[in-house]
């Protein structure tokens, strides 16, 4: 079953979902180490703030999308497994747009959610706009996710 | 320190900020019929106490135990009360040569018990004391002890507090409390210049007192002037009171740049500052409301509010 073109393609999985998942976990890291003191003086801003934190977490579910996609492409989960390695080396390139810019988005996005969340404490009312602003950074990301899905379907 | 080990730490802390005394809530107080009523008022916002000294005591050592308790132990939050320490260093100094009391004129809180600066002074060890006021006390002593000049004893003080407060700055890597140091530093001197030209001192003993000598601040109180509009052409210099007055403004409009950051140490520190510019403004209105003083009194001795 493992080829050298099996190996690229494993290869990309991993730096789709790890990658993705090691900023998302920095992200709502950030985030929620920020909502914590908050809710910790006032529990009933939890509601509001559980957007803020959940948003960084986007990128690695994208990451493991992708990562999911190739397995189902190149037979891990089912199917004729490839042997063609250029076909692998394609899929490790699919990868990376979202490997790539979800660990940077998510690190940064973790940042924007951390300032949201100190606008939200002091004016609950504007929380919508620091969705928002936490918002623009996913745009970003979701670049990266489409590339990555379009390669993958496309090979 | 990376920034984002205080992530807890500053939005904790801004969940306190937000319940800071606004601007309208001392024009409250201002207003407030007599003493009593500004205490009540004081008690409903959440201060703790029943003598206004207590009220403002509670209250600010509340807002350092809270900082204390959210901040990684690295933080540098002692240095913020240097000013505390050194204050209470002078104050313990001048009344133990004295033989006076001196437990009323402490400010809390602070890094080294006054009690402990006491029993240094006394027994001449100062081994107990903590590095920034070790060296300062021993030398303070001496200097007051063979001149009895309390003045120059005063002086070698500040300038000990303003330089250990810029090295500690500079050691903790904190570009916001660097910045704060040197821009106390340059206010000081234009103040020290200021007296001393009033007081008519000699060249040598301004120099002397100066942090950062400049030959244009051992002039006159025209050069000194001068020489402050030159670089801060919007200070007040109609009378040293105002210039005074004009220097707070300006050290808290530094520390309210802090107000908008939300990662690393600034935003704590401007608002452990911040919460003392509140203390000050509060004791000054309770002061007044005690002693009858009408709103124009406390108008004129009230800077701006960091909230």
């Amino acid at each position: 079953m493992f080829n050298l073109g099996m190996v690229y393609a494993l290869a990309g999985v991993v730096f789709a979902v790890s990658l993705a998942g090691m900023g998302s976990s920095k992200g709502v890291g950030i985030a929620s180490e920020a909502a914590s003191a908050v809710v910790a003086d006032d529990p009933s801003k939890f509601g509001k703030l559980l957007v803020l934190q959940l948003l960084p977490g986007t990128q690695g579910l994208y990451g493991l999308i992708v990562g999911v996609m190739v397995l189902l492409n190149i037979g891990v989960l089912g199917g004729e497994p490839i042997t063609d390695w250029t076909k692998g080396l394609g899929y490790l390139c699919a990868c990376l747009p979202i490997a790539i810019s979800g660990y940077f988005s998510a690190k940064a996005q973790g940042r924007v959610c951390a300032t949201g969340v100190n606008l939200t404490a002091k004016r609950p009312e504007e929380s919508s706009k620091a969705i928002v602003s936490a918002s623009l950074i996913e745009l970003y990301a979701l670049l990266g996710f489409i590339v990555s899905f379009l390669i993958v379907i496309n090979i | 320190m990376k920034d984002i080990e205080y992530v807890y730490a500053v939005s904790y802390i801004k969940t306190l900020e937000n319940k800071m005394l606004s601007r309208s809530d001392m024009q409250t107080l201002i207003v407030s019929d007599g003493i009593a009523s500004a205490k009540r008022f004081l008690k409903e916002r959440g201060w703790v106490g029943e003598s206004s000294e207590e009220l403002l005591k509670n209250e600010l050592e509340s807002a350092w135990i809270k900082a204390y308790e959210v901040c990684p132990k690295e933080a540098p939050i002692d240095l913020i009360l240097y000013e505390n320490d050194f204050h209470n260093l002078k104050t313990v100094l001048k009344a133990s040569v004295q033989n006076e009391k001196w437990e009323k004129m402490i400010l809390s809180p602070y890094t080294i018990a006054p009690e402990i600066i006491e029993k240094a002074i006394k027994s001449k060890s100062y081994d107990e004391l903590p590095e920034h006021l070790k060296t300062v006390a021993r030398e303070a002593y001496k200097l007051l002890t063979s001149t009895m000049d309390g003045q120059l004893a005063e002086i070698f003080i500040d300038k000990a507090e303003h330089l250990a407060f810029l090295e500690g700055a500079k050691q903790a890597k904190s570009e916001f409390l660097t910045g704060l140091a040197e821009l106390l530093i340059e206010l000081t001197d234009y103040k020290t210049a200021w007296r001393c030209a009033l007081g008519k001192k000699p060249k040598d003993f301004v120099k002397n007192a100066l942090i950062n000598p400049k030959e244009a601040l051992t002039d006159t109180k025209n050069t000194v002037i001068e020489e402050i509009k030159k670089n801060y052409p919007d200070a007040d210099t109609e009378t040293i009171g105002a210039f005074e007055k004009w220097c707070d403004n300006k050290k808290l409009s530094y520390i309210k740049k802090a107000k908008a950051e939300s990662f690393g140490f600034a935003p704590i520190a401007a608002f452990l500052i911040g919460k003392i510019y509140e203390i000050k403004a509060v004791r000054i209105i309770l002061t007044c409301k005690e002693n009858g003083w009408g709103e124009e009194i406390i108008k004129e001795r009230l800077r701006d509010s960091y909230v």
